[in-house]
C-alpha cells in the first residue's frame, strides 16, 4: 500500500453522528503537499500526527487517513 | 445619517414549547416591544423578520395576530444569523431615512423541528457526506485551538459553567441550573473534545425590537452605533481554524460602520452555540489577544465583574438556540444590560457588542456573521 504522507491539522471523534455513519467515527483535516484534505481516519488521531492518505473507494472523498506505515 | 435608537424591546421565554406556534410567540414579542416603545401597531412603517425553520412568511403569520397590516415586510433566512441580519437591515433603513419606525422580529419553533437535540446539517457537500456535522466542525476548531495554544481543556468547560450561571437568574433562559466544570467534562461526548454540556440546545421563542430615529425616542433609549455583515470564506489549505475569518470580517465592518474603537466595548453577547465558539469569537472580534481567551475565561475575566463580561444573559448555552430568534434576543439582553435592567447586571457598561454566526455549509467557515454595536446614550454624548 502506498499513500501520500500528511500531517493532522485538526481532528475530532464524533459520537453523535449523522445518519448513515456508525458512531464513533474520526475525521481529520490532513495537510498534504500543497493542500488540505478532509478525510475519515482508520482509528483515532491527534493534532500534529503523521498519517498517510490512501485511496479508499468507500470514502465520500475517495481517501482515508491511515496510521499504517507503508507509504 | 440619522441616529438610531432602540425604542422598545420584547421577548418571550425561550424553552421547549411544542404547543406554542410561531405566530403566537411572534405576536407576543411584537406586542411587548410595541408596549415598551409606547407605540401602536399603526406606527410601524416596515418589518424585518428572522426565521429559519418555519416554512416561510413567519413575519406575516406572526403579524396576523396583531393589527399591523399592509406595511412592507421582509422575511430573512441566514441560518443562526437570520435575526441579527434582520436587525442590521432594519437599522440601516432607519439610519438612512428610508423608514421611520422599523420592527425587527426573530421567531423560531426549533425543538420540534429536529429529531436530535442538536442542529444538524442537511446538505450534500462533501464534508457532510463524510459525516462532518455542526458539532464536528466546531470540534475541529477546538482540537486545533487546544493544540496550537497548549490550552487547558477545562477552559472550554469553564465557558459552559459561566454561561449556565448566567441563566440561573434569567427567567427567559431555557436552562436555569448551574453546572460545574467536572459535570461539563463528564457529560457524554458529542464530538471530541466537545461534550453535551458544551453544545447549546434548540429552543422555541421570539424576540422583537422597535427602532426609531433617536430624536423620536426616549432620551435614555439605547443607541445602535453600527453593524457589520459577512458571508463565509472557504476552508482551504491556508485556513487557520483557531480564528474565524467570517467573524473577524463582520467585526471589522461593524467597528468601521460605528466609528468606534474596539477597546471601548464593555460587554458582549457572542455566538456560543458551542463553547469553543465563544473563545474564538472573542479573539476574532479583537476583544482579546489571539490565544488568550481560554485563560481569560479560567481567570474569570469574561464573567460578570471581569474586564470583559461575555454572555451575561447565559448565552445560547443556557438560553437555548431559537435559531432565527437568537440574534434579536442578544440585542434584547444587551439593551437590558445597558439600561441597568439585566438580572446579571454589569454596572457602568456603556458599549455593547452582539455577534452571531450561522453555520451549515461545511466547505466554508459560515453562512453569515453579523456584529452589532449598541451604546447607552451617555457613552456617545
Amino acid at each position: 500500500m502506498t499513500g501520500r504522507p500528511g500531517v493532522v491539522y485538526a481532528t475530532t471523534t464524533i459520537h453523535v453522528g449523522l445518519p448513515g455513519h456508525e458512531a464513533p467515527y474520526t475525521l481529520a483535516y490532513v495537510d498534504v503537499d500543497g493542500g488540505r484534505v478532509l478525510a475519515p481516519v482508520d482509528g483515532r488521531a491527534t493534532v500534529g500526527e503523521r498519517v498517510a492518505l490512501v485511496d479508499d473507494p468507500t470514502s465520500a472523498s475517495g481517501l482515508v487517513a491511515t496510521h499504517r506505515r507503508s507509504a | 445619517m440619522i441616529d438610531v435608537a432602540i425604542a422598545g424591546i420584547g421577548m418571550t421565554p425561550f424553552g421547549r414549547f411544542p404547543d406554542r406556534r410561531i405566530d403566537v410567540m411572534g405576536a407576543e414579542a411584537v406586542a411587548d416591544a410595541l408596549a415598551d416603545a409606547g407605540l401602536t401597531t399603526g406606527d410601524i412603517d416596515a418589518v424585518w423578520c428572522g426565521n429559519v425553520l418555519g416554512g416561510g412568511a413567519a413575519a406575516q403569520r406572526s403579524l396576523a395576530g396583531t393589527d399591523i397590516e399592509g406595511v412592507p415586510v421582509q422575511n430573512l433566512e441566514n441560518a443562526c444569523a437570520s435575526g441579527s441580519h434582520a436587525f442590521a437591515e432594519a437599522f440601516h433603513a432607519v439610519r438612512t431615512g428610508r423608514v421611520r419606525a422599523a420592527l425587527v422580529l426573530g421567531v423560531e419553533s426549533a425543538t420540534t423541528a429536529f429529531d436530535g437535540g442538536l442542529i444538524t446539517l442537511d446538505r450534500d457537500d462533501e464534508p457532510t457526506r463524510l459525516g462532518l456535522n455542526l458539532p464536528g466542525i466546531y470540534a475541529m476548531n477546538a482540537s486545533r485551538y487546544l493544540a496550537e495554544y497548549d490550552a487547558d481543556p477545562r477552559a472550554l468547560a469553564a465557558v459552559s459553567v459561566k454561561n449556565h450561571a448566567g441563566g440561573v437568574n434569567n427567567p427567559r433562559a431555557r436552562f436555569r441550573e448551574p453546572v460545574t466544570i467536572d459535570e461539563v467534562l463528564a457529560s457524554r461526548p458529542v464530538a471530541e473534545p466537545l461534550t453535551l454540556l458544551q453544545c447549546c440546545a434548540n429552543a422555541d421563542g421570539a424576540a422583537a425590537v422597535v427602532l426609531l430615529p433617536a430624536d423620536d425616542a426616549r432620551p435614555d433609549a439605547v443607541r445602535v452605533l453600527g453593524t457589520g455583515v459577512s458571508s463565509g470564506f472557504r476552508i482551504d489549505a491556508g485556513y487557520d481554524l483557531t480564528h474565524s475569518r467570517i467573524t473577524a470580517t463582520a467585526g471589522d465592518r461593524a467597528f468601521a460602520d460605528a466609528g468606534i474603537d474596539r477597546a471601548r466595548v464593555d460587554i458582549a453577547e457572542v455566538h456560543d452555540a458551542f463553547t469553543i465558539g465563544e473563545l474564538i469569537a472573542v479573539e476574532s472580534l479583537g476583544l482579546a489577544e489571539r490565544g488568550s481567551a481560554w485563560r481569560m475565561t479560567l481567570d474569570g475575566e469574561t464573567s460578570p465583574g471581569g474586564t470583559l463580561p461575555v454572555n451575561t444573559s447565559g448565552g445560547l448555552l443556557s438560553r437555548g438556540h431559537a435559531v432565527g430568534a437568537s440574534g434579536v434576543a442578544q440585542v434584547v439582553e444587551l439593551s437590558r444590560q445597558l439600561l441597568g435592567e439585566s438580572e446579571n447586571p454589569t454596572p457602568g457598561a456603556g458599549i455593547a457588542l452582539a455577534h452571531t454566526v450561522g453555520g451549515g455549509v461545511a466547505t466554508h467557515d459560515g453562512i453569515a456573521a453579523v456584529v452589532s454595536l449598541l451604546a447607552h446614550p451617555d457613552a456617545v454624548r
